[in-house]
């Protein structure tokens, strides 16, 4: 009985650790993936900064190596985006973002997120590099069509399309109508968009902050409001729609 | 007892198995850069594992794991190369230190290193037909642009890179590895008015102004390296239209690994003269074309492999008018490249590149008189160059770099040539000459760079060449050392002996000298640079001793007795303000040389004392910019008439030349750049010499004030 259960404690842990071996890619994504929400809620630097190093760890397992890449580029984007203020620590962030979605799309090139991901990358480095105007100008347009045609419901990439519309000069392309119906696409889509488990499926919030901040820009501060509440309302622990509330709030434009 | 045994094996089994299992290994050490700084947040672990750790602000790490038995450690840091280390893990704590190497990024368009300047990314195309119309006064040229920093002297208004001091033909050019012979288009004596390749065909290029490495030989004073386009990732049409030009080119790739580059360009340059009013003597415009394709393949995970072939032609009529009569020069040039290069990954760290190519200029010039034909000069030439060269590099800390080239050279001359040397007159009577002439040259090379504590890195090489024609033996030993004082600040030195061999021609037992030894030049080279952020400044002092050159003699022809210096030092400062950006380059030259048919130790033509270039670029609104360049350059040495030997200077040159241009897209993946450049604004009438010294005889720039304007379009 005795030697019974010897056995089975040691086959138990022998599981325990060949499980915990192989608590594999699949899950740490889904770990990474919740840790980054809650970084994004807060604007937490730091907290992504954590990740980076894991997702680094994470992309020599040798498996779904690109998805990992793609993970690792996001978030060195948004340290980039939240950090954009301090011109060179933003700089290299975004250098080492598009270095990971570049390696991403190597190990994967028909994945739609990646080459959205891709262009919202490049148009953060085209601001830092203003020369680089001719060759990301045309990679930015490029990304973004290769994205829609591989997955034309992705509303990830109407995100960035519209994102990106919003700050570039209409001559070129972009203005606030245009980003506005992009916004509101990418929106429509997102209501269909189930959990993606292991694959992105970030943006349900942000898409209404983008609208409102859109509307912003169009100085219809109330409608802005609006979408800034649509998107609390979406995720309740959204800080940076919180803060963008109060900002109009205390601007004494907050009428209702 | 027995139960107590069960037990006790029960116990030992339940507690101690887990800890043979687990049985944890301590990881630990620092992390610095080959300086030996810290850096903090370097993420270290073990590959396909969770386990690692951040360094510390002291750059220091320590993390345990349960793994066991062979793993690698990866070090990993933003701005820096990847390390990988293999490490047996076996419960003993494993101590580590490691350094990094920084990733060069080349940053924005040009930056500069000591003695040498870089253009173009690490990876891909930043020469791009944008920044190209966008430099003024440059007329799309990569010798014009070079020219704007410093260590370059503006001798005349040609593209020639005269480096500190030296002879336009002391500046080697090399494209992917092949060396190219004929770099100018519409050659003159100083050098030419265009450079022979176009931007449009190339990825980066690297210029050195002295103290190079012991890779490069057969070059006195300086070196311009051109890398061609790689594997094109995606589909690019452009087209370009301005006032005296038409080009076309584009990028496909054809498969994933597999792609072409091509282009084509026309000049014509009689529209430009005539939409100026520029009064010019010709009886046949500037006319010039090339073509270029360029294959690339990537034939597997560690290689590449690359296919040039490049083609270039140009012709141009001038009348003459000389105070005794009156003729017409012709004259025509054809430049061909070819050029295989393959690049291998022998493993992680050392890689094998080798090229062959084989180049061919020909040349045919032609004066005149009037309609009746009386050639006082009618001679064709040409030249083929085939070369195979290897090189094996590998990068570790110590990185080394072994190779070797062979190199033969051909040379054919056919025609009239007058009997008098530089004198062209109808009243000398002409020779004929028809000669061939072949030649090898042979070399090994070794470099090899390294990083010591305190900051200091050291290149050390040696070089052998070997001349068949003279059968002399050239010994090149180089070393810099550099050392990095502070993060900003960098010091350096370099010393070295350059060697040159001569055209094969001038060995000839008739018209040359079969046993003329190769030029010698020693470079002394003290340099200092301050960098930070989007700043530069560096000043740089150099001598160089001159041996062996080239001197007249009655008897021999030529003899190997002739020798100078040149010393100096160039000062470079650039910074950027945003929407503004600003630099000025400055050289002060001064040069002696007693050579050729100089009675003693004399200023030769590219003896410029000051040289300065200023280049400011302004972006008001985004994809709009204005770009000026302002040149300055004392004038040229020249024996007045009737005076002392080349004890007079020609006047000062200056020159002021803005570029607008303005980036519109008209569609989706569309660019159109819109340009226009003014030459000359202030319309400086620049002298370049007298005729035979007399200074009622100027010989004049042919421009005044140039405007030229254009569009190019790509999608």
């Amino acid at each position: 009985m005795k030697r019974t259960l010897l056995v089975l404690l040691i086959t138990l842990i022998s599981i325990g650790i060949y499980a915990e071996e192989k608590a594999t890619v699949d899950s740490h994504i889904l770990t990474i993936k919740t840790e980054q929400q809650e970084a994004l809620n807060k604007a937490d630097v730091e907290k992504f900064k954590e990740i980076s190093p894991k997702l680094e760890r994470l992309s020599t397992f040798g498996d779904k190596e690109w998805l990992v890449n793609y993970y690792l580029a996001l978030n060195n984007y948004r340290i980039s985006t939240i950090l954009y203020e301090d011109k060179e620590m933003s700089e290299k962030y975004i250098e080492s973002a598009k270095e990971a979605i570049q390696k991403s799309i190597e190990g994967k090139d028909d994945f739609a997120d990646s080459h959205a991901l891709f262009s919202s990358i490049l148009g953060i480095e085209l601001g830092f590099k203003p020369q680089l105007g001719m060759i990301n100008g045309m990679k930015i347009g490029k990304e973004i069509e290769k994205a829609k045609k591989l997955e034309p419901e992705n509303p990830r990439v109407y995100l960035i399309d519209g994102n990106g519309k919003l700050y570039t000069p209409a001559m070129f392309g972009g203005g606030v109508d245009k980003a506005i119906g992009l916004l509101e696409k990418a929106a429509e889509l997102f209501k269909k968009e189930e959990n993606r488990g292991i694959y992105p499926d970030w943006g349900k919030d942000e898409v209404y902050v983008f609208l409102g901040n859109a509307y912003k820009e169009k100085k219809e501060d109330s409608t802005a409001i609006k979408f800034y509440k649509k998107a609390l309302e979406v995720n309740p622990d959204y800080g940076w729609a919180k803060y963008l509330l109060e900002e109009l709030d205390t601007l004494g434009s907050y009428s209702q | 007892m027995k139960r107590v045994s069960v037990n006790s094996i029960g116990l030992i089994l339940v507690f101690f198995l887990p800890v043979v299992l687990y049985s944890s290994t301590i990881i630990k050490g620092r992390v610095a850069n080959v300086r030996g700084e810290a850096l903090t947040g370097a993420n270290v672990f073990l590959e396909g594992t969770l386990d690692g750790a951040s360094a510390d602000k002291d750059g220091n790490f320590k993390f345990v794991t349960e793994e066991r038995g062979e793993h690698y450690l990866r070090v990993k840091m933003m701005g820096y190369e990847d390390f990988r280390k293999n490490i047996l893990i076996k419960g003993e704590t494993v101590s580590l230190e490691v350094s990094l190497r920084e990733v060069v990024v080349e940053g924005e368009g040009i930056t500069v290193k000591a003695s040498s300047f870089t253009t173009g990314e690490g990876s891909g195309v930043t020469l791009t037909p944008l920044e190209v119309v966008m430099t003024p006064g440059a007329a799309a040229d990569i010798c014009w642009a070079i020219k704007s920093f410093p260590g370059v002297q503006q001798v005349e208004e040609g593209a020639g890179l005269f480096v500190r001091g030296g002879e336009v033909t002391e500046t080697k050019f090399i494209l992917d590895g092949a060396n190219v012979y004929h770099p100018y288009r519409y050659e003159s004596p100083t050098g030419g008015f265009f450079g022979t390749f176009t931007p449009f065909l190339l990825k980066g290029t690297y210029f050195s102004s002295g103290g190079f490495g012991a890779e490069h030989g057969n070059a006195l004073s300086g070196v311009l390296s051109m890398e061609s386009q790689d594997l094109p990732s995606e589909r690019v049409i452009s087209l370009g239209m301005g006032l005296a030009n038409l080009s076309a080119g584009g990028a496909v790739p054809l498969r994933d690994n597999l792609g072409i580059n091509f282009s084509g360009n026309q000049s014509n340059t009689k529209l430009m003269f005539d939409f100026n009013n520029i009064e010019d003597d010709f009886t046949e415009y500037p006319f010039s074309y090339d073509l270029n394709l360029n294959l690339a393949w990537r034939y597997s995970e560690k290689g590449r492999a690359k296919i040039f072939f490049f083609r270039e032609k140009n012709n141009v009529g001038v009348s003459l008018q000389e105070p005794t009569w009156g003729g017409i020069y012709k004259g025509n040039e054809t430049s061909n490249l070819y050029n295989l290069l393959i690049d291998h990954a022998l493993s992680d760290n050392s890689f094998l590149k080798f090229n062959l190519s084989r180049t061919g200029f020909g040349k045919e010039m032609e004066i005149t008189t009037g309609e009746e034909y009386i050639p006082i000069l009618d001679l064709e030439n040409t030249d083929e160059i085939n070369q195979a060269k290897i090189l094996l590099e590998k990068k570790t800390f110590i990185s080394l770099k072994f190779g070797g080239c062979l190199e033969q050279r051909k040379s054919y001359f056919e025609g009239f040539v007058p009997s008098e040397e530089d004198t062209l007159d109808p009243s000398v009577p002409s020779n004929y000459y028809d000669r061939e002439y072949k030649s090898y040259l042979s070399s090994i090379f070794l470099e090899e760079t390294q990083f010591f504590p305190y900051n200091l890195s050291l290149n050390a090489g040696i070089r052998f060449d070997r001349d068949s024609k003279s059968e002399k033996n050239a010994f090149d030993p180089r070393l810099s050392l550099s050392w990095k004082v502070a993060d900003e600040i960098t010091l350096s030195f370099a010393t070295g002996t350059f060697h040159q061999f001569y055209e094969p021609w001038l060995y000839d037992p008739d018209y040359g000298n079969p046993d003329l030894d190769p030029m010698e030049a020693r470079h002394y080279i003290i340099s200092g640079t301050w960098e930070k952020n989007s700043g530069m400044i560096r000043l740089e002092g150099y001598y160089k001793d001159y041996n062996k050159l080239l001197k007249e003699h009655d008897s021999l022809n030529y003899v190997s007795s002739g020798f100078g210096y040149a010393k100096g030092f160039d000062f470079f400062i650039k910074k950027s303000f945003g929407k503004i950006e600003g630099r000025v380059a400055y050289s002060y030259l001064k040069a002696r040389r007693n050579w050729q048919d100089y009675p003693g130790l004399f200023s030769p033509d590219f003896d410029i004392t000051h040289n300065l270039t200023a280049v400011l670029n302004i972006s008001p609104i985004p994809f709009f910019n204005i770009v000026a360049r302002y040149s300055y350059a004392t004038g040229k040495p020249f024996t007045p008439m009737g005076g002392d030997f080349r004890s007079d200077r020609v006047p000062s040159y200056y020159k002021v030349d803005v570029n607008v241009s303005y980036l519109h897209s008209f569609f989706t993946n569309n660019q159109t750049v819109f340009y226009l450049a003014v030459n000359n604004v202030t319309k400086r009438n620049n002298i370049f010499g007298y005729y035979n010294g007399d200074e009622n005889e100027p010989i004049e720039s042919s421009y005044g004030r140039l405007y030229y304007f254009g569009v190019s379009f790509q999608m």
